[in-house]
């Protein structure tokens, strides 16, 4: 007791022993393009006070008045030192420029070790673009989601998938954010590529636990994608060629150290082959036409200072996937794609108040559309939000970083609109829609308090509220964790959060397919929410090597999925077709990382329970869903031989999925009129398990650096399944019959769907 | 509508081309045989019943060809005549190679459908519904379906909308399957076209009909071309939601020759009976499909699997001219 009050009264009387304090604030960025960092740290290390940039790059310190020296560092950057007498508040803008080394172009970007044992938050991973950059990759296509992959505790939807499961959490329970904008559905090729395209973005942040305050809305993840700013120095471009996709990247002022402007895009090609073999052979009657397939995005942002104290960002994304088909009586058109717009306003109230506020919109939609003979039929389905938000960053003194914000949403959701024409009709034959329009708000606060040297608290909690249906839904989100310093290398950490769940993926297939439809929470659909525990430690051994360990065990309370033959095909009444149950997991994540130098990368292995309940499936016994998997490890490596030449690898392995496979089946006569059949019998979901997935990639980068013209690039080879393991994809029965078509036998097989996968991209920048 | 076949299709044609398939080795759990019942009220008609069991997904199904001596009741247009295999084969009328096949059926039960407080006792006989018509050369084994049952009773099934009839069977192994159901009033075709195409060659048929919209109403359509005995050409279940109280058609493309005939029937089903198919078909779909999530069968059998229903239904015959 006496400690407490003793630490209270410290708090109330720092500033009356330090006497007059002052507050120094602005922006850190990057020399060369002017671009914010975002995590760069600011030090007086004679009074072993700190502080960091915030999402936007800015920060604030607040130190008593005296002749001080401050330190601002960003790994691969060089650190910048400043002395100053400090009688004042001041507003002081930092430019860092990179490490003379030019390997620091690849060197691994993260938050130090020693950051990350001293921060009070835990179950967050972080990637930055140019790490991703250098790993193998499936086609060569670097993809920012599926590098994150690599880390303890997120797996993979399956084989190839950008798709991610957290924790035990479903693919659907995952937040991702574009520049703040909500994107519904994060892949292309049906999940085998994410909409992220890694030349447009500048930060990814995955937390899967511990969930600041600030965010709400999905029950196991959130993944933060921060679009870069653009060069304010000077007009950059810089793209590559891939064996499937092309990139291109342009950037440049505005106006010089003023504002910028970014443009990215990229698209696939196959279609362009695809479309000349068609061509081709058009006149052979026995051909069948190749379908179409193509998707492409683009992503733009602006941002300029209003002055001092305010600036503007608005940046946008579009991004579809078009697939198509045609055949002399069958047509079919299927494209799908997400639209983010986002306007963006920060603002230094002071130096010690600083604001973001956001309005956003968010859009994804698919359609179907097929025909033959004289039927037309369009099927179509999406969500569409507008979303106004506000967030505010306090920090009273050095020991409080106090955050609290409002957010605003409106949902529209077609869950569906099906529609069918014939040439002879005037009027659609028939026609059906379902679609809600909802609102969820959310209001919050945070501080992340350090009490101590030792002890740092963060404490924060959300109110969130869903309306829909003539019915108000509610729920609060506490939010704790807190570390404890044993030293300045070892830390202690725990967190405790509750994250609610309002709308709700629509999918009754194994993996999310881009028709799945987002349901809102109504009388019948509950929202979901979940409760999670971790508990780690995070040690940092010299000033390279990285060691956590993390135990959690999640509970996740009115899980939703779909009574034995549900249909969701436009169905009005679909809140006939949920069943609802719980889920729980637990698990044990370690992660060993060295950090910087020649040889660097990580070691992570998950050993992870993952469970479902429901009273209407298997009689209320637990199943274990499709991804729950025991074991998960994942090896990385880069090797820098030279400025030149750069090794990479990755090796994950993981237990094999768990899946239904029929047991048994009967003779199915049917009526007069209809043709026999054989019925399939399933007994226990997820009985089975498939086997275990490992796969080794390797990849070599060559560093170009051309003089006239100046042009900086890199040739990329890499393997995928480098030793061409056949990874089970999935599973089916075969029935083996003779010439006379008599069954002799049934045999199980596996299909794999990648073998050893040679690619190779070149990328320029200048 | 299985919205994610067009994906499995997709992924199949990848996967297919890049030969990544082997065999594998897969321990299923012991699996206990449970009774598997085929049961169709027709108004007018006797009952009748089909009993097989299930068996484990790598027991090989074996067909047997029917007991040449095992009595069989045939309706026909002649009515109903009690013969045998043999009979058939003495007097010309069967071939050796036309001998039906048939599962491994139980025959040993004793199957009791209630209908007023009255309780029917099925006997263990063959019965089979053929048709006349059935002399062109093509109408061989492989695609003329006769529906078998092997229990029968030559009580006539009332049509009766108004109470249930149930069903209890208990087998020579002590077990046991009840359901019961119920007939539901039929809904009449309102009108039917053939259009033919610009080259007057094949015709479309469409026909009309009109929910009521005071209910959920659940159909099964099938079209058949000649008769009732081949592969229909359309064969769907599907329940009101797009068409409620509404008018709504049904149609093939231009797909039907000059001068044959089709068959259609619309049948008016309960929603056990819907569901049964709906599952049926997606556990069927499932097998093989990386994106399916397989479905349990839901049955109105208590006990066992498969389906106890009446069937309501409107049937008409147009010569395509």
């Amino acid at each position: 007791m006496k400690k407490i009050l003793y630490t209270i009264f410290i708090l109330f009387t720092s500033q009356a022993i330090w006497g007059q304090l002052y507050t120094i604030s602005g922006y850190v960025k990057e020399a060369e393009s002017g671009e914010t960092l975002i995590g760069a740290t600011v030090l007086a290390p004679s009074l072993e006070k700190g502080a960091t940039t915030n999402a936007y790059g800015f920060y604030s310190l607040t130190l008593p008045g005296d002749s001080i020296t401050l330190e601002y560092n960003y790994i691969g950057f060089e650190a910048i030192t400043k002395r100053l007498f400090l009688d004042k508040d001041i507003t002081l803008d930092i430019e860092l420029g990179l490490e003379s080394n030019e390997l620091a172009e690849v060197v691994v970007k993260a938050n130090s070790a020693r950051e990350q044992v001293n921060s009070t938050q835990m179950s967050v991973d972080q990637i930055s673009t140019k790490e991703a950059k250098i790993l193998p990759a499936l086609f060569g296509e670097v993809d920012i989601i599926k590098t994150l992959q690599l880390k303890p505790g997120i797996a993979s939807g399956g084989e190839g998938s950008s798709g991610i499961v957290v924790r035990g959490g479903g693919p659907d329970q995952n937040l991702f954010i574009l520049d703040e904008a909500l994107v519904y559905n994060p892949s292309h090729l049906f999940g085998f590529f994410s909409t992220f395209n890694s030349d447009a973005i500048k930060d990814v942040k995955l937390y899967k636990g511990g969930f600041p305050a600030q965010y709400g809305g999905r029950l196991s993840s959130v993944v933060d994608v921060k679009l870069r700013e653009g060069n304010r120095k000077k007009f950059a471009a810089k793209g590559g060629l891939g064996i499937i996709s092309s990139r291109l990247t342009l950037e440049g002022p505005l106006k010089k150290d003023k504002g910028s402007f970014i443009v990215s895009g990229r698209r696939t090609y196959a279609d362009i082959f695809t479309r000349q073999v068609n061509k081709a052979k058009e006149d052979d009657p026995e051909y069948t036409p190749i379908p179409d397939y193509f998707f492409y995005d683009l992503n733009a942002k602006l941002n300029y200072d209003l002055g001092e104290k305010d600036r503007l960002f608005v940046s946008g994304y579009f991004g579809r996937d078009v697939f198509g088909f045609s055949s002399e009586d069958f047509n079919f058109d299927f494209d799908w794609g997400n639209i983010t717009t986002t306007a963006r306003w920060n603002h230094v109230f002071n130096p010690k108040l600083f604001s973001n506020t956001t309005f956003t919109f968010s859009d994804y939609q698919y359609t179907i559309a097929f025909g033959f003979d004289v039927f037309d039929f369009v099927l179509n389905s999406g969500v569409r939000d507008y979303n106004l938000k506000t967030d505010f960053y306090y920090a009273p003194n050095n020991q409080h970083n106090i955050r609290f914000g409002a957010d605003v949403t409106r949902h529209n959701f077609n869950v569906g609109r099906f529609e069918g024409r014939s040439e002879e009709e005037s009027d659609p034959i028939f026609s059906a829609d379902s679609g809600f329009k909802a609102s969820e708000t959310a209001l919050y606060v945070s501080d992340d308090f350090e009490v101590n040297d030792k002890l740092k608290l963060y404490g924060g909690l959300r109110f969130s509220g869903f309306y829909n249906d003539g019915k108000f839904f509610m729920g609060l989100e506490p939010r704790f964790s807190m570390k404890y310093s044993v030293n300045d290398n070892l830390s202690l950490k725990s967190s405790y959060t509750r994250m609610y769940q309002y709308v709700h993926l629509v999918s009754n297939s194994g993996a999310s397919l881009p028709t799945d439809v987002w349901y809102p929470t109504n009388k019948t659909v509950k929202p979901q929410f979940s409760d999670q525990v971790a508990a780690g430690v995070t040690v940092a051994i010299g000033k390279q090597f990285l060691l956590s360990n993390e135990l959690y065990y999640k509970w996740q309370h009115r899980q939703v999925d779909f009574r034995d033959g549900a249909d969701l095909f436009v169905n009005p009444n679909l809140d006939e077709e949920f069943v609802f149950g719980k889920g729980y997991s637990y698990g044990n994540e370690i992660y060993f990382e060295k950090k910087e130098g020649k040889f660097r990368g990580w070691v992570g292995y998950t050993l992870a329970w993952t469970w479902r309940e429901f009273p209407d499936i298997d009689e209320g016994q637990r199943f274990p869903p499709r991804f729950d998997r025991r074991h998960d490890i994942s090896i990385v490596s880069v090797y820098d031989l030279s400025k030149r030449f750069t090794f990479t690898g990755s090796w994950v392995y993981n237990t094999g999925n768990a899946i239904s496979l029929a047991a048994a089946r009967f003779y199915f006569q049917d009526i007069q009129g209809s043709r026999p059949d054989i019925g399939t019998i399933y007994t226990e979901r997820n009985a089975f398990r498939m086997a275990s997935y490992h796969r080794l990639d390797l990849g070599m980068v060559i560093n170009l650096f051309l003089k006239k013209p100046k042009i900086d690039g890199d040739i990329t080879f890499s393997t995928y399944n480098t030793y061409d393991r056949r990874n089970p994809y999935f599973i089916y029965y075969d029935l083996e019959t003779d010439e006379n078509d008599n069954v002799l036998g049934v045999k199980a097989k596996q299909v794999s769907l990648f073998p050893i996968l040679p690619a190779a991209t070149f990328n320029f920048a200048f | 509508m299985k919205n994610y076949s067009l994906f499995f299709l997709f992924a199949l044609t990848t996967l297919f081309a890049c030969d990544l398939e082997r065999e594998v080795d897969v321990d299923l759990p012991e699996y206990q045989n449970q009774l598997v019942v085929e049961a169709y009220l027709e108004a007018g008609k006797p009952y009748r019943l089909l009993l097989t069991e299930s068996i484990s997904y790598f027991d090989i199904p074996q067909l047997y060809p029917i007991d040449r001596n095992r009595p069989i009741i045939i309706l026909s247009s002649l009515g109903e005549t009690q013969t045998t295999i043999q009979d058939l084969l003495d007097l010309g009328i069967m071939t050796e190679d036309e001998i039906p096949v048939l599962p491994p059926s139980i025959d040993e039960a004793t199957v009791v459908i209630t209908h007023m407080g009255e309780a029917d006792t099925l006997e263990s006989l063959l019965y089979v519904e053929i048709d006349d018509r059935l002399v062109s050369p093509e109408d061989t084994v492989e695609n003329v379906f006769f529906k078998f049952y092997n229990f029968y009773s030559p009580t006539i099934v009332p049509e009766d909308y108004d109470n249930d009839f149930q069903l209890s069977i208990l087998d020579g192994q002590g077990r046991m399957a009840l359901s019961n159901t119920r007939f539901l009033p039929p809904i009449p075709i309102d009108s039917s076209v053939i259009t033919f195409n610009e080259t007057d060659t094949i015709a479309s048929y469409q026909i009309w009909f009109t929910d009521p919209g005071d209910q959920k109403n659940f159909y099964r359509h099938t079209l058949n071309k000649e008769n009732l005995f081949k592969r229909p050409i359309q064969n769907f279940a599907l329940d009101d939601r797009f068409f409620n109280g509404e008018a709504i058609v049904f149609s093939t493309g231009f797909e039907l020759d000059r001068g044959k005939t089709v068959i259609t029937t619309l049948y008016h089903i309960d929603e056990a009976y819907h569901d049964f198919l709906e599952t049926l078909d997606e556990a069927e779909g499932a097998n093989g499909n990386p994106f399916g999530q397989p479905a349990s069968i839901i049955s109105n059998i208590e006990g066992g699997i498969g389906i106890f229903t009446a069937l309501s239904y409107h049937r008409d015959s147009v010569l395509v001219e």
